[in-house]
């Protein structure tokens, strides 16, 4: 140890329990203690700095082990020319004792700290530490040596049925003597489970720093070991990362994969503090931090170790330095470098465990969108199994200039979208999107690899088609134009206006957004909300928004109520057709029915299944005669009418 | 008193034609000399901002004065420019499109001609409707949000040449020239660099006319 006090050498002689050092040692630490006092300024000199540097006490612990490391470093280099100065004791370890009545805690090393001369020469200078002066001449890897903590833990032990003398075999249960001997008394005649407190060293730091080695020399039983005592986490990670990175400040650092993800980490998204521990010269300093992974990589464990950050800072002042940033952007970037090199047969159970992770990424991270980009998969109408965009992108038609994609709840759902109909049919490839943040997603990637995204239920609709397509396409305009303004007036107040659709091959119709409308898909979501605001103008504002309407031009209904337009526009059953085609066509496009439209569209088809049946259009339901009830009271009967008079009133 | 006008600004667009493209619905999103024009400019002013700072930062052990602590100077460091390229794209929010201009200069700061004008009608008791809620007017438009991303993208792309220039070319090469002639828009067209806002002349109208309404 660097620093002694006069009283404190005193208090020593006996405080120091012989659990730590032996008889030889001690014999050898008195005789070769010599006392100095620091002088008054000294003094208050260092209460000065625990007061203003060391904010919190436990950095100041964490400065005495890392005293005690240097001894013993010291003294592991010394012992390479004297072989004697490990003959007293030859194990390096630093021991941890705390005396809670005493008030006292002990950090003991077995290393040497300064000598006579460097203690004399030193003392004056404020944390100097003779053996940083040593080593700096010494440029050597450095040992972690192993702490033990005078510690505790509770055993329970399940004792015999007759046996009463419990002690002899257990000899180091003394702590609960007492204890044992009451329960004993009380229950002599039944086994029973006994609770008791053993003492013994352990050992704290059992994580070797295998990162400040070569990744060449390490060997992968040694990363996953690593790995086990850093998360406790017993199954194999599924990726890794171990390398130096380099530039205004270094540092070396080991990331690892779990193979799973709890699965209630999102509840705690933005909340949890990152997995990932810092040391500075490697020395611990904290895994509190919230500032080395971005939110949504909080998944990755490890470790980052520099030796350009300053060791003797508090926390809160190092959080806020800003050499933190530096790592963190290159850390970023190499777990995304790692998540890309998962191979493939590794990479569907990370997609399965990670996917809300990556895509919320692409949300938040926009100087990393591209990179997390190619770590996209999404389900596609090529075939079951999901596809990167770069497949996509390698498969796109010649002249395909778009990525088409269709969101909804399921695949089930999407695979019979009105929207993709005529696409898949004529060979392209559409991308469904069946997870709750999936349209959020695409709609923040403006494009991959120069092709722009395109969400096929909305408006804007660009399909690439050869003349005789587009010749066919404004014939069919010209010849329905009577049947879409016909519809665009009866249905002025639900839609924007009707169209002949390019999109549609089965379905008679379907209801396209508007350019920055919400898709049926969107709405949904924006509806089962539970944490939103009651009354936001945004989100009324396009819950309001009408749709497009948009017909197809070969289907029999929709040439049927051409036909019948042009015969005679004003013909009821018509007007009542064209309301049942819209509603039909929202919920066929994802849409709910609002404005109690569910209920009018119920009544339209309980009307037509009566048709189908064979019984008259008007049949009603049968009266139930309510006579047979017992006579209302008849002064609830008056509050009734009072209230509703009241409620006139108002 | 209250008159009901409805400017249709927004709606302009009464479609009869097919929407092919965002611009056929009267949004025109800015082209990629237009993102890159932004970029520069912002990215600059942040540089000029970052540049003032004197520090000194210090690397090492800090209590073992030992081994002499590596010394850079903030104005020439990493850091630096990582903290003048956090959140430049950010600073397109501040950006209003102005669509009484054509080119490049209809993206500005400020609030556009147009809505000074709208504003000053709803100021004075005028019902005005523009097809969107009232609380939404000032938020920023589906151009400026979508240039917020692509100026993203265009970052993203162009990082390893915007840190060439800053290591190597700064103060030698304007930026504008280097990211986006030389990297950004190599071989495509870049005029829009050198566009400039005319000098005020018959603008001056609205001021006035602001004015009186104060």
């Amino acid at each position: 140890m660097c620093f002694v006090d006069a009283e404190a050498v005193a208090r020593e002689e006996e405080a120091i329990s012989p659990d730590g050092l032996s008889v030889a040692q001690l014999r050898e630490l008195r005789e070769r203690a010599q006392n100095f006092t620091f002088q008054t300024e000294v003094n208050r000199m260092m209460k000065l700095i625990i007061n203003s540097l060391y904010r919190n006490k436990e950095i100041f612990l964490r400065e005495l082990i890392s005293n005690g490391s240097d001894a013993l470093d010291k003294i592991r280099l010394l012992s390479l020319t004297e072989r004697d100065v490990l003959d007293s004791n030859p194990e390096l370890s630093i021991r941890i004792k705390a005396e809670p009545d005493k008030r006292l805690l002990h950090i003991t090393d077995s290393g040497v700290g300064m000598t006579r001369h460097e203690l004399v020469n030193n003392l004056g200078t404020i944390a100097k530490s003779g053996t940083a002066d040593f080593l700096s001449r010494m440029q050597d890897s450095f040992i972690n040596f192993p702490i033990y903590l005078w510690a505790s833990r509770t055993e329970t032990v399940q004792e015999a049925d007759t046996d009463t003398d419990t002690d002899t075999d257990k000899p180091d249960s003394d702590a609960d003597d007492d204890a044992q001997v009451e329960d004993a008394a009380e229950e002599k005649s039944e086994p029973k489970q006994t609770e008791k407190t053993v003492w013994d060293w352990e050992l704290m730091n059992d994580n070797k720093p295998i990162w400040t080695r070569k990744p060449s020399e390490v060997a992968d039983e040694e990363y996953a070991q690593f790995y086990r005592s850093l998360t406790k986490d017993s199954t194999a990670p599924l990726a890794k990362a171990h390398f130096v990175a380099e530039g205004e400040v270094t540092f070396r650092a080991l990331l690892y994969v779990p193979r799973v993800q709890p699965a209630d980490s999102f509840n705690r998204y933005g909340t949890k503090t990152d997995h990932i521990k810092l040391y500075v010269r490697r020395v611990f300093i904290t895994d509190e931090f919230n500032d080395l992974m971005p939110n949504y990589l909080a998944f990755i464990q490890g470790i980052v170790d520099s030796d350009d950050l300053p060791l003797n800072v508090s926390r809160e002042t190092l959080q806020q330095h800003k050499l933190i940033k530096i790592i963190k952007k290159k850390l970023v970037r190499k777990a995304l470098d790692m998540l890309k090199k998962i191979p493939d047969d590794e990479y569907e159970h990370f997609w399965k465990e990670y996917s809300t992770n990556i895509k919320l990424g692409v949300m938040e991270d926009p100087s990393n969108r591209s990179r997390l980009a190619k770590l996209l998969r999404f389900h596609s109408s090529r075939a079951p199994q999901m596809t990167f965009l770069a497949e996509y992108v390698s498969r796109m038609k010649p002249q395909q200039t778009h990525i088409y994609y269709i969101a909804g709840s399921s695949r089930a759902e999407v695979e019979r979208s009105p929207f993709a109909e005529r696409l898949v049919r004529a060979g392209y490839e559409v991308l469904y999107l069946t997870e709750a943040v999936d349209e959020y997603c695409l709609s923040s990637l403006p494009e991959y690899d120069g092709h722009k995204f395109q969400n096929i239920a909305k408006e804007i609709f660009d399909l690439d088609e050869n003349e005789t397509q587009q010749s066919a396409h404004e014939a069919a305009r010209a010849r329905l134009e009577p049947l879409t303004r016909w519809l665009g007036e009866k249905l002025g107040a639900l839609v924007t206006r009707a169209a002949v659709s390019r999109r549609l091959a089965r379905s008679p119709a379907a209801l396209v957004a508007t350019v920055f409308g919400w898709t049926g898909n969107m709405e949904r979501l924006a509806l089962s909300n539970a944490h939103q605001k009651a009354d936001d103008a945004q989100r009324k504002h396009h819950l309001s928004q009408k749709k497009m309407l948009e017909i197809n031009p070969r289907h029999p209904v929709i040439l049927e109520l051409l036909r019948r337009v042009q015969e005679d526009p004003e013909e009821p059953a018509l007007l009542r057709a064209a309301h049942t085609l819209y509603r039909t066509a929202a919920l066929r496009s994802g849409y709910m029915l609002q404005e109690g439209q569910a209920v009018e569209f119920a009544e339209t088809v309980e009307s037509m299944l009566q048709t189908a049946l064979g019984l008259p259009p008007d049949a009603a339901p049968e009266e139930e005669d309510f006579d047979l009830e017992p006579e209302p009271d008849t002064d609830t009967d008056t509050a009734e009418t009072d209230a509703a008079d009241d409620h006139d009133e108002l | 008193m209250f008159s009901f006008v409805v400017l249709d600004v927004w709606m302009l667009h009464f479609i009869t034609s097919e929407g092919r493209t965002e611009e056929d619905v009267g949004v025109k999103y800015a082209n990629r000399c237009e993102v890159c024009k932004v970029l520069a400019t912002e990215l600059q002013g942040r540089l000029e901002e970052t540049g003032k700072v004197h520090d000194v930062i210090e690397i090492g052990y800090s209590l073992d004065d030992v081994q002499p602590k590596k010394k850079t100077k903030y104005e020439k460091s990493e850091l630096r420019l990582i903290e003048s390229l956090e959140g430049v794209c950010e600073r397109i929010l501040e950006y209003n499109i102005h669509k009484e201009r054509q080119d490049s200069t209809r993206f500005a700061k400020g609030m556009s001609q147009t809505f000074k004008t709208l504003h000053g009608l709803v100021d004075k008791g005028v019902k005005v409707d523009l097809g969107i809620p009232y609380e939404l007017w000032d938020k920023p438009s589906a151009e400026i949000t979508h240039m917020k991303t692509q100026c993203e993208s265009l970052l993203e792309e162009n990082e390893s040449a915007i840190e060439e220039w800053y290591w190597n070319h700064q103060g030698k090469i304007d930026l504008k020239n280097f990211l986006c002639t030389k990297n950004a828009l190599k071989n495509t067209d870049d005029s829009c660099l050198f566009e400039k806002l005319e000098p005020k002349s018959k603008g001056d109208k609205g001021s006035k006319y602001d004015k009186s309404e104060l």
